[in-house]
């Protein structure tokens, strides 16, 4: 049971929440750019939240499976093409074996995070299949996809069972698109560690003006240009660690925002470090969109992360009560038939005979799914 | 016992001990990484040392900002009221200089004006204390280099420096865990893998740990390259007092 890859996109990567455990001995924690889009897409199509799944950048990939299985794409207006017909993102979309599938790319989010229902069937390295690029280290061959790739998938079961009532309302994501196609956003940093190394004016600077993303962005920072922030002896720091969103003032005076593939240390002064509530956010700004940092008390951003968690529960437990509603629905409607008479099913009868066909098979693989 | 403690956004926080490179500083955060590891503490995932600081990953979901200092701080004054334990582990790098392994010894030897072996001999009767690792996996930064051998950086770097090459940078010396480029002056080559996935411990050594480097043949080096390809080798690997 696998995965083929037709066309890779320029760098798709396999991904997942992280390599942690291993930054003291220099190994960057790697993982999602969009973690919020990424989580978002794992469980749309049934998986754990952290589960490895293709992210790419801008271009997507063209692929196809040899069994079934349910897609999400999230991060940005991308949508999924199956057989003609186009899905927008964030809705599980259901795809049927050996039909190809095409991602395309709409005008917000840069990280497309595509997750395929059941995981990619890889193995792990340092505990995790998070891929580090720089250093051929994790992923599906410590490597970009490439065109002609066959990535094993697990559990062709868990991919039958059409799932697309699992999707975010159109509305709602049209409200989402805009609120990230503003030409300014507003992202909350905590200041520090080395703030007192910035003048006062520095650090007026920092916080009122507007920054630009540049086209030197990646998955190990992202480059902003705008006015400079002054220092008062310097940039150069003893060097010390560095966490996912801390922002570096270099030695051209310009930020820069470091993301999953940071190096773990540097030698740069950090004026701020993005809240972890932001992150997923300034990750999808395109070059070109602007940022004007906020500065907030990380008392304030840990209680804004534990905000964000209870709607996440919420929207999780939404989905499941939607998952066995639905199945309830199903079941009145159908009859116990074995998997064997579903194929047939599907060669024989027409449109209407293949949609009965799965109604009816899918009893077996509740179990999964009540997780 | 007053603690320079700063948050790094809302996942992390610094323990800040000196603002200087020197053995005893970054020994301070050797002992308390160790002790805070041995030890435990609620909601940090994992620890990351530098040269004079000690970063703390921690999940904000588990522990609260304020929560994990006032945790940290008794923690340490704990340490501070416990009998100091040893120093970390020392490992022998076998190192074969000059020739096709070393291919600016001789720029070295030029800017230094001393000998090969001067340059070799000085060079490996040193125990380096690893007060970091950074910018690469596996990748030490190495303090205690003799002065006389500094040579600052190739003026253009090379494309690609091989894995295990030995070399120097201006002050610096140090070890190529994975091939990379580099502008350092390379003087020679170890056959030690030392970065190795398959490893239970995939890197052989940390922050805090020391490492002697020790001067070997080109036949040696064959050997050695063997017996770590077959998975035979034993790492020389030296705790204080032995």
């Amino acid at each position: 049971m696998a995965m083929h890859v037709i066309f890779p996109g320029p760098r798709t990567t396999v991904q997942d929440e992280g390599r942690f455990g291993y930054q003291n001995m220099g190994f960057p924690s790697s993982g999602f750019m969009d973690r919020d889009a990424s989580h978002m897409a794992n469980v749309l199509v049934g998986n754990d939240e952290w589960e490895a799944l293709l992210e790419f950048c801008l271009i997507g990939p063209i692929l196809s499976f040899d069994e079934p299985v349910n897609l999400a794409v999230c991060g940005g207006d991308f949508s999924l093409e199956v057989e003609g017909r186009v899905y927008s993102a964030y809705r599980a979309v259901h795809v049927p074996s050996r039909k190809r599938v095409r991602v395309l790319t709409g005008e917000v989010g840069v990280y497309g995070s595509l997750a395929i229902s059941g995981g990619l069937a890889i193995p792990r390295v340092m505990g995790s299949k998070s891929t580090l690029l720089r250093c051929g280290i994790g992923g599906y061959q410590g490597r970009a996809l490439m065109a002609g790739d066959v990535i094993p998938l697990w559990d062709p079961e868990i991919g039958r069972e059409d799932v697309s009532w699992r999707a975010v309302k159109d509305s709602s994501l049209e409200l989402l698109f805009a609120s990230w196609r503003q030409e300014v956003i507003k992202i909350r940093v905590i200041p520090g560690p080395q703030e007192e190394m910035f003048t006062g004016r520095g650090i007026e600077t920092f916080y009122g003006s507007r920054y630009q993303v540049t086209g030197q962005s990646d998955r190990m920072g992202y480059r902003l240009s705008g006015p400079l922030v002054e220092a008062k002896q310097g940039y150069d720091i003893l060097s010390d660690g560095i966490a996912m969103g801390s922002i570096q003032i270099s030695g051209n005076g310009e930020p820069i925002v470091m993301m999953a593939d940071r190096q773990t240390t540097g030698g740069y002064a950090k004026i701020a470090t993005v809240c972890s509530v932001d992150l997923s956010l300034f990750a999808r700004l395109r070059p070109g969109q602007k940022v004007e940092f906020v500065r907030t008390s990380v008392q304030e951003a840990q209680r804004l992360l534990r905000k964000q968690e209870d709607k996440w529960s919420i929207l999780c437990s939404h989905l499941s009560l939607l998952d066995m509603k639905r199945r309830a629905e199903k079941k009145i409607r159908g009859i116990n038939f074995t998997r064997d008479k579903v194929r047939k099913g599907n060669k024989e009868k027409g449109r209407s005979g293949y949609r009965k066909a799965w109604r009816k098979g899918e009893h077996g693989r509740r179990k999964r799914w009540q997780r | 016992m007053e603690l320079d403690i700063r948050p790094v956004g809302d996942s992390a926080l610094t323990i800040v001990f000196g603002n200087r490179i020197a053995p005893e500083i970054n020994e301070a955060v050797a002992r308390a990484r160790r002790y805070l590891k041995e030890r435990g503490v609620w909601g940090v995932t994992e620890y990351v040392q530098t040269y004079a600081s000690l970063m703390v990953h921690y999940d904000p979901f588990r522990i609260r900002y304020e929560e994990l200092v006032f945790l940290l701080q008794e923690a340490l004054a704990e340490m501070e009221g416990e009998e100091k334990e040893g120093q970390g582990k020392t490992l022998l790098i076998p190192v074969c200089y000059g020739g096709e392994y070393g291919p600016d010894l001789d720029f070295v030897c030029q800017h230094t004006g001393l000998s090969r072996e001067e340059v070799i001999s000085r060079h490996s009767s040193e125990t380096y204390r690893i007060y970091m690792l950074g910018f690469l996996p596996g990748f030490v930064y190495l303090g205690g280099m003799d002065p006389s051998l500094s040579t600052p950086r190739l003026k253009s770097p090379r494309k690609e420096v091989p894995m295990g090459a030995v070399g120097i940078a201006g002050g610096q010396t140090g070890v190529y865990p994975m091939a990379s480029p580099g502008g350092w002056q390379l003087i020679g080559r170890t056959p030690l893998r030392l970065y190795d996935p398959q490893r239970e411990e995939a890197i052989l050594y940390e922050p805090g740990d020391f490492i002697r480097f020790v001067a070997i043949n080109e036949e040696e080096f064959l050997l050695v390259q063997q017996q770590v390809d077959n998975g035979t080798y034993t790492y020389d690997l030296v705790r204080e007092g032995e």
